[in-house]
């Protein structure tokens, strides 16, 4: 053999080695992208409507959601507006909700908060900072110090693909909150639908039951439960 | 057999420093090292001064290194393939010393290997200079040790390698396949593309100053900056492997090695096997239709009534020199692809109306500032690759011209008027269709493109004076010229000219912008102190780089 052909044929092996390797590579890259981030996506600006469902049945929504996009010149926000219908140890109960996400002029999610009233009173659930994101849960409007802060990864983004606008998270889909709740969540068939119009009403809606998820809760009293001191049947 | 074939171009370095004691040449190169070191010490600097401002408003705005890195690194690794891809032309098919290599009984894979050493350590060291402190910054700043520099180093072996080769393959595919009777015929396909592509531009500008007002512009604007992170480019990988060394986020850095390797790999391995199957058919063609490949020398010679003056045929010399070589040649369509790619993108300042009144002030002057440094730079771009090298590129029948009825001044004017009126020009579009996005009145346009004709003037005189000052008349083929030490000299003289054109520049802006408000007398004084500043500055500097060209190569024609 000559030294030509060995070197050619050592060649010939490398590249079709390394293109497999490549492609196996870009492959895994791929996977590694979509896993570690999660959309939430075509959002439009104005008032997008959100149905939250049990089934693929329209008529089997258990809450919706009004998911306002303004643009603001420099920054762009989202006013969240919506309720749920829950079934808590047989007895229903609609929980409404409001918030309002801020994006700075780079599209990252700077402050963000959500109130649940509860009694007379409100629970926040809130974000800032970037990245990390801070997350901090207050029990009461009038309370200045969180029962709850804690570091979380971020930034969350508004993305615009053409007229569509979609917010990505640093949210590993394979688990990154294992919590006691998180098989049962994952086996109910929930799922948040967009809708054309605020066709989803309480009256039409059918309960979620949240017993069972409440129970397991339950048993995390101390640590989110009793602080919250939410007025649960 | 790679050392034994790299060994005189070794020896040619280490000869020209060992020459009789320390001369006038050591001088000069001991001058441009010292120069380079500034530079880098200043980008150094410069990088750890905003990497300090960006960290100062961590609660307000969250710019991952990976972003500015990936910017950086793209931007670099088009540099690279363009240089390597005329380096790969020169020293695999024009290269004087391929007739006797191949003569003798060196094996095939021992000749591109040296070829593509070669080409790799000419074509890297520049932007090496470029992003080591920014490296080294980085890695300062967030206090990282050697391990950094360590992994720096690995990643940007197969970052370099990836456009070497692949410049290495296209350049073989490229002369194995394209006749060189189709030479004309390509380049008017390029004119007719660049052409469409203009036109195409000239739509966008429009719809642009159309959908000013449209909502979406800040997502825009931020969608254009991210262009660079796109997750399957080589670059992206090794911003991402550096970016994640500075602040994990759980990203694979083995994943990007092994894609980077592997990819470096391929690409080495598929130039070898097609320099294997195609080389000799390329030089074969090169060889014997070099002449061929002059596609205004190929045009019939048509029968005058009068002479050309002396200046005119200068010019005229100048053009077909410089487009009879397929290297230059394609390195001005490459220059121009890019020119008109940022045309396209010129849309992200359209964000400016985006932003609430109180904010547009200061986003302007970072707008402007942002790009009339693009416009400059994109003009010392093209007179690193054309101007600076046209004193040089007459070659050893520059004494043709050393025997002609003109002095050495006039030959350098007749090159700077050459060059300068087409330069001019279009920079004076490329920063007037800018300007009109930021700042959308036709007087603040005028005063500015005016402006641009000034220090359009400076750059092309200083790339004349410079050239000519470090000629080198014994190049084996064009490319060596633009990896050579003058053209670093050049490139950072040319830099630090339009930081300090800035000055006056953006003070000028403040006095554009003033004029709409009450204070437009406070800032009158300061505004024509600014247009003084531009004029005279880059009136001296040129005419002070002209003198030192025209002194260097007479003193070069004596010796």
């Amino acid at each position: 053999m000559s030294e030509r052909f060995v070197s050619c044929s050592i060649a010939l092996i490398v590249a079709v080695t390394s293109a497999a390797i490549v492609w196996m590579g870009l492959e895994r890259l791929s996977w590694e992208t979509h896993r570690s981030s999660l959309t939430v996506g075509d959002l439009k600006l104005g008032a997008n409507h959100f149905s939250f469902e049990t089934s693929a049945s329209k008529s089997d929504c258990f809450g919706a959601l009004t998911a306002t996009l303004r643009d603001e010149g420099a920054h762009y926000s989202i006013t969240l507006q919506g309720w749920v219908k829950l079934a808590v140890f047989g007895k229903l109960w609609v929980q409404d909700f409001k918030g309002q996400l801020s994006f700075n002029p780079l599209a990252q999610l700077g402050v963000s908060i959500l109130e649940i009233p509860s009694g007379d009173d409100t629970v926040r659930i809130g974000t800032q900072n970037i990245n990390p994101m801070t997350l901090l849960v207050f029990r009461s409007a009038k309370d200045s110090k969180p029962i709850l802060q804690q570091d979380i990864p971020g930034p969350v983004e508004l993305r615009r693909e053409g007229t569509v606008f979609k917010i990505t998270a640093p949210i590993p889909i394979d688990g990154g909150l294992r919590l006691p709740i998180t098989p049962m969540l994952a086996a109910m068939p929930l799922r948040v639908k967009k809708i054309p119009s605020a066709a989803c009403t309480t009256a039409s809606s059918r309960p979620l039951d949240v017993t069972g998820i409440l129970s397991t809760v339950a048993n995390l009293r101390t640590r989110f439960v009793n602080p919250l001191q939410l007025n649960l049947p | 057999m790679i050392t034994v074939l790299l060994r005189p171009k070794l020896l040619a370095v280490r000869n020209r420093w060992r020459q009789g004691g320390f001369n006038r040449r050591h001088g000069q190169d001991l001058g441009i090292l010292i120069f380079a070191s500034l530079m880098m010490v200043a980008i150094y600097s410069g990088t750890l001064w905003a990497l300090a401002k960006i960290n100062e408003l961590p609660f307000l705005v969250y710019l991952p290194p990976y972003v500015p890195l990936s910017l950086l690194l793209m931007l670099l690794i088009v540099m690279i393939t363009v240089s390597a891809f005329a380096t790969s032309l020169g020293s695999f098919f024009f290269a004087e010393d391929i007739e006797l290599l191949l003569a003798t009984p060196t094996p095939p894979l021992g000749f591109f290997l040296s070829r593509f050493a070669y080409v790799l350590l000419t074509v890297a060291w520049m932007p090496f200079v470029f992003i080591f402190p920014v490296l080294l910054a980085m890695g300062s700043d967030s206090h990282l040790g050697v391990g950094f520099l360590l992994t720096a180093v690995l990643t940007l072996i197969p970052y370099f390698t990836i456009p070497v080769a692949f410049s290495i393959l296209v350049a073989t595919l490229m002369m194995a396949i394209i006749d060189a009777r189709w030479t004309r015929f390509i380049c008017l396909v390029g004119i007719i593309a660049a052409l469409a592509g203009v036109m195409y531009a000239a739509d966008v500008f429009a719809k642009l100053v159309a959908e000013r007002n449209d909502p979406g512009q800040v997502l825009r604007m931020v969608k254009t900056l991210s262009a660079a992170n796109i997750s399957w480019t080589p670059y992206s990988w090794a911003a991402s492997v550096l970016s994640e060394y500075v602040v994990p986020t759980g990203k694979s850095m083995r994943l990007r090695w092994v894609l980077l390797y592997g990819s470096a790999a391929l690409c080495l391995s598929t130039a070898y096997l097609c320099f294997e199957l195609l080389h000799s058919r390329g030089y074969t063609r090169a060889r014997s239709s070099m002449r061929a490949y002059s596609w205004w020398g190929s045009a019939p010679i048509r029968s005058r009534t009068h002479a050309l003056s002396p200046q005119k045929a200068m010019i005229r010399k100048e053009f077909r020199a410089i487009f009879r070589d397929l290297a230059h040649s394609t390195q001005i369509m490459f220059v121009g692809g890019i020119c008109l790619l940022y045309l396209l993108n010129i849309r992200m300042f359209v964000t400016i109306d985006a932003f609430p009144a109180d904010s547009q002030y200061y986003w302007k002057k970072v707008f402007f500032v942002m790009h009339c440094c693009i416009t400059a730079f994109f003009t010392s771009s093209v007179c690193t690759r054309i101007v600076f090298s046209s004193v040089s590129l007459e070659g050893r029948q520059y004494w043709l011209l050393q025997v002609a009825p003109l002095e050495v001044g006039q030959i350098l004017r007749a090159k700077l008027l050459a060059w300068y009126r087409p330069i001019a020009l279009i920079s004076a579009a490329l920063l007037g269709m800018g300007i009109y996005v930021i700042e959308p009145r036709w007087e603040t346009v005028t005063l500015f493109v005016s402006m641009s004709f000034f220090v359009t003037y400076g750059i092309v005189s200083v790339g004349i004076g410079l050239g000519a000052k470090f000629a080198d008349f014994s190049w084996e083929h064009p490319s060596q010229l633009i990896l050579s030490l003058g053209n670093l000299l050049f490139m950072l003289a040319s830099s630090a000219l339009v930081m300090i054109n800035i000055i006056p520049l953006t003070i000028l802006l403040r006095f554009s912008l003033a004029r709409l408000n009450s204070t437009a007398e406070d800032h009158l004084a300061a505004g024509i102190l600014a247009v003084a500043a531009v004029i005279i500055l880059n009136l001296a500097v040129g005419r002070y780089a002209m003198k030192l060209g025209e002194r260097g190569l007479r003193a070069g024609s004596l010796t």
